[in-house]
């Protein structure tokens, strides 16, 4: 990994380096422009005092030419009189270019230029109208100056001073000179304390890396704390080694069991709907052992009395009105007879139909609400012992293309799971059941006004071997199946709505098409 | 005294013995040949006269002093190379100047390099100051006060037109700029202010223009061929003006015997004059050693470069210091007098204390005519 990677901002050395450097930096500007503020306001207030003794000391040069010419005698020798005013011109000239300043010097009378080494005229200094005797602002070359005008009367002369605000740039110049160096030393410091830590830090970090990506265990030798920390890893390593091997056994054990665990749900699923079919079963049974009772029963005792009137017969023993008595009653035998056959027969039909749909799980197309019928009529052996109303809606000559036993077990199972977790023994109730079609899908919408299920159970309701009710024998699959049968076999779903002793409400969408 | 104590002291006689013996090596270049030959020789026989008086005065510092003095042929780019010399080669402890301001300029290029301090004895062209050397210094006052003393004369004697005229060196043109600056202060007309380039040597023409001017007084800023060309064509135009004014060849006593009696009431400016004309320590002195060791009177050419040994050797006195940086900075304040009179510099290095004087060509002879304090003469106006 060479020390100037692509990802150099996301390198821990840079994260270390990188905080002290901006704090450095930051600090850095401020100090400079404190300092340079300071130096700027100091020299410029240096300037404004150096421009103040200049002019004193250029007013006693022009004063001491002009004590001279009082000294001699000669104040009134126009020809001494100009000599020394041109003395003290080049006095002032040799003043002015040993302290750096710019002078415009003009007699008051005729306004003509003495001395002059600016830029300027006359004119423009009387338009700047400056202050006589204190410091002045004025823009020379479009730089900003500082300007001392005075007067020196018995000659009428008026000189203006100007000094460069910039005569402190050399000073300022060294500041940013000194603060540039410090910059370079800074920033080389930086790089040899990223390089060093890249060597301290980051190459060991790299070498405990490497292996760890590799899942090979590091074995790092050099800085203590590093080797310290491969070590750990090593150790930390072989334990996840270890670890990571009894999991995989306990994984496997897991999935075994898993797998056993499902074919256990299977087998129960399969022995769950056995025990509907079987609890059916024993209903039918029960219901046909009446009708066929009554039946034997009749067609024994019209056996009976049909041997006696026969006997009679024989005997011609009979009388008018025995044989009468006979033949009412052998008609109301052969009609109680046919009656309690025909139920039989129903009943049979019903239940073939029902069990046969269950077992088999062909598709057929079949009308819903009659279906639904025979499923409530082959419940009704289980249904009667109840005091439940059970009303289906469901619009007439409704063809559907499905599987009839999936529905039989949806409704039949919804309806038991009522019965049994729903409502008390003998408790008066009401039960739903809403079928529509729209365009291609079909709702069933069944309800119940029973005890509901709690918030909390709500959600587990649709869990394979979830029950309130294991004590009585509850498996905890009923729901589960019929979850399973509308999303597997009718590509369906089901949701449940229930709050606590206001029943439930099961909506049930089946798409018709596929 | 014990072996020890006399070991230690053979040891510092002989340290002493061994410094004392290694000499001061002072380094120059002069136009020995060419055309500032004559000037350039007064120059090298004054430093020659310096050194034998420094010898023999023990040297300085307790140490005797040398010198090499190269011609440079009055070239500005031989000078300079003859100085990097000097400095590399020869490697010298400190060096004199050249002689003429163009010479000088290049020779800075050098000196300022390699920080050695430069005396200028050769050269006073005020653009020379201009530049913000560090290490060179005016021995005699610059060129544009050169005209100063004059102008104030001829103007206590009622002359107030001025014409003006100089060669294109920079020395000549700060004569003239100097002279138009001091004229104008003095409230004086300047007639006319013209230039010619260096080497021309027929100026009739621009003698007939200073004529159609007419101009009182004539001031020509030059050297010396210039001087005695500019008076030969006013000859030959048969005309002069109430004061004519040359700066540098009048000094010289060759002007006299070149030009004879036309060389008569020629004005220029002196920065010395021998045998105490000049009225300074040692200048008399100066004067008759001079003569008696070349047999020709001495310029201020020779006693700007004899001032300059003399204000070396002071400074390094000064400093205790063959230290270069610390001489500089003792000529930087330094406060004395020398045959030429008093040195001082102002900040730029420039002379401020020396005094010009005027001088005049009077029956054959120079005479100082101003400044009025010291004059010997009054000035001769035609």
């Amino acid at each position: 990994m060479s020390f100037l990677d692509l990802n150099f901002f996301n390198k821990l050395t840079f994260k270390i380096v990188f905080p002290i450097f901006l704090t450095m930096t930051i600090l850095g500007f401020f100090l400079y422009f404190f300092i340079l503020n300071t130096v700027t306001e100091f020299s410029l207030q240096s300037i404004k005092k150096d421009l103040n003794v200049a002019s004193r000391s250029l007013y006693n040069v022009i004063d001491d030419g002009f004590s001279k010419l009082l000294n001699t005698g000669k104040s009134l020798d126009n020809i001494s009189i100009r000599i020394q005013k041109a003395d003290t011109l080049g006095e002032i000239e040799d003043f002015v270019r040993n302290t750096n300043l710019k002078v415009l010097l003009y007699e008051n009378s005729s306004n003509k230029l003495l001395l002059n080494n600016t830029t300027y005229n006359v004119k423009d200094i009387m338009n700047a109208k400056l202050h006589e005797n204190t410091v002045s602002t004025l823009e020379y070359e479009e730089i900003d100056h500082y300007v001392w005008y005075f007067k020196f009367e018995p000659w009428l002369w008026n000189i203006v001073l100007m000094k460069d605000v910039r005569d402190y740039s050399g000073l300022i110049k060294k500041v940013q000179i000194v603060y540039f160096a410090t910059g370079i030393v800074v920033f080389i410091i930086s790089f040899i304390l990223i390089y060093y830590l890249h060597k301290t830090i980051k190459v060991p970090i790299a070498r405990l890396i490497a292996p760890i990506k590799m899942k090979t265990n590091p074995n790092y030798k050099g800085v203590y704390e590093f080797e310290f920390l491969s070590n750990s890893i090593n150790d930390m390593m072989n334990v996840i080694q270890k670890n990571e091997n009894v999991q995989k056994r306990k994984a496997e054990e897991l999935e075994k069991t898993i797998e056993e665990l499902k074919l256990m749900q299977t087998q129960l699923i399969e022995s769950e709907k056995m025990a509907a079919l079987g609890g059916l079963v024993a209903g039918v049974a029960h219901e046909i052992n009446t009708p066929v009772g009554n039946g034997i029963t009749g067609i024994t005792y019209l056996v009976d009395i049909t041997e006696s009137i026969s006997k009679k017969y024989k005997t011609n023993d009979i009388s008018e009105d025995e044989f009468e008595e006979y033949l009412r009653t052998s008609k109301d035998l052969s009609t109680m007879i046919s009656i309690n056959l025909q139920k039989t027969a129903h009943l049979v039909k019903s239940f073939k139909q029902v069990a046969v749909d269950q077992s088999t799980e062909e598709k057929r197309k079949f009308n819903l609400k009659d279906y639904l019928n025979e499923v409530l009529f082959s419940l009704s052996p289980i249904t009667q012992k109840t005091n439940l109303s059970i009303i289906l809606n469901c619009e007439e000559g409704l063809i559907i293309n499905s599987y009839p036993g999936a529905f039989s077990q949806v409704v039949s199972n919804l309806i038991i799971n009522s019965i049994r977790h729903g409502y008390k023994e003998k408790q008066v109730g009401n039960i739903l059941i809403n079928v529509s079609k729209h365009t291609n899908n079909l709702q069933v919408i069944y309800k119940d006004d029973g005890c509901g299920i709690s918030k909390d159970n709500l959600e587990k309701i649709f869990d394979p071997f979830f029950t309130t009710n294991r004590k009585a024998g509850g498996t905890g699959l009923g729901l589960n199946i019929i979850q399973n049968i509308i999303v597997k076999n009718l590509n369906g779903t089901i949701t449940c709505k229930s709050k606590e002793d206001y029943g439930v409400e099961f909506t049930i969408k089946i798409n018709m098409i596929c | 005294m014990n072996s020890i104590n006399k070991v230690i002291f053979i040891f510092f006689i002989f340290l002493s013995i061994s410094y004392a013996s290694e000499s001061i090596k002072i380094g120059a270049s002069l136009g020995l040949t060419g055309k500032y030959s004559f000037m350039s020789k007064m120059n090298k026989m004054a430093y020659e006269l310096w050194i034998k008086d420094v010898n023999d005065r023990g040297g300085i510092l307790g140490r005797k002093v040398e010198i090499i003095i190269y011609d440079d042929n009055s070239k500005p780019n031989k000078a300079k190379e003859l100085y990097e010399k000097l400095i590399l080669t020869d490697k010298v402890d400190f060096v004199l100047a050249p002689y003429s301001s163009g010479i000088t300029k290049k020779v800075l290029e050098v000196t300022e390099k390699y920080g050695y301090p430069l005396l200028s004895s050769g050269a006073a062209a005020d653009t020379l100051w201009k530049q913000g050397h560090r290490y060179f210094f005016g021995v005699f006052i610059p060129a544009n006060k050169y005209t100063k003393g004059f102008l104030e004369m001829v103007l206590r004697k009622g002359m107030t037109k001025i014409a003006i005229v100089s060669a294109d060196d920079p020395f000549s043109q700060s004569i003239a700029s100097g002279a138009n600056k001091w004229s104008k202060r003095l409230g004086m007309d300047v007639v006319l202010f013209d230039s010619f380039k260096k080497g021309r040597r027929n100026l009739d023409s621009l003698a007939k223009k200073i004529h159609l001017s007419n101009a009182d007084v004539l001031i020509v800023g030059g050297h010396y061929f210039e001087s005695v060309d500019m008076r030969r064509s006013l000859t030959n135009i048969n005309w002069y003006p109430k004061a004519y004014y040359a700066s540098v060849g009048p000094v010289t006593q060759k002007y006299y015997d070149n030009l004879n009696t036309e060389a008569e009431l020629t004005f220029s400016s002196s920065q010395w004059e021998p045998y105490g004309l000049a009225p300074y320590p040692g200048a008399k002195e100066f004067s008759n050693n001079f003569f008696k060791r070349y047999q020709v009177d001495p310029t201020y050419h020779a006693s700007s470069a004899y001032a300059a040994g003399q204000i070396l050797e002071t400074a390094i006195k000064k400093a205790k210091s063959f230290d270069k940086d610390k001489v500089r900075d003792i000529l930087s304040s330094l406060d004395t007098i020398t045959i030429m009179g008093r040195y001082g510099v102002d900040s730029l290095g420039v002379q401020i204390r020396h005094l010009s004087l005027v001088i005049q060509w009077q029956n054959g002879k120079k005479e100082v005519v101003g400044p009025e304090e010291i004059k010997t003469v009054d000035a001769i106006i035609k």
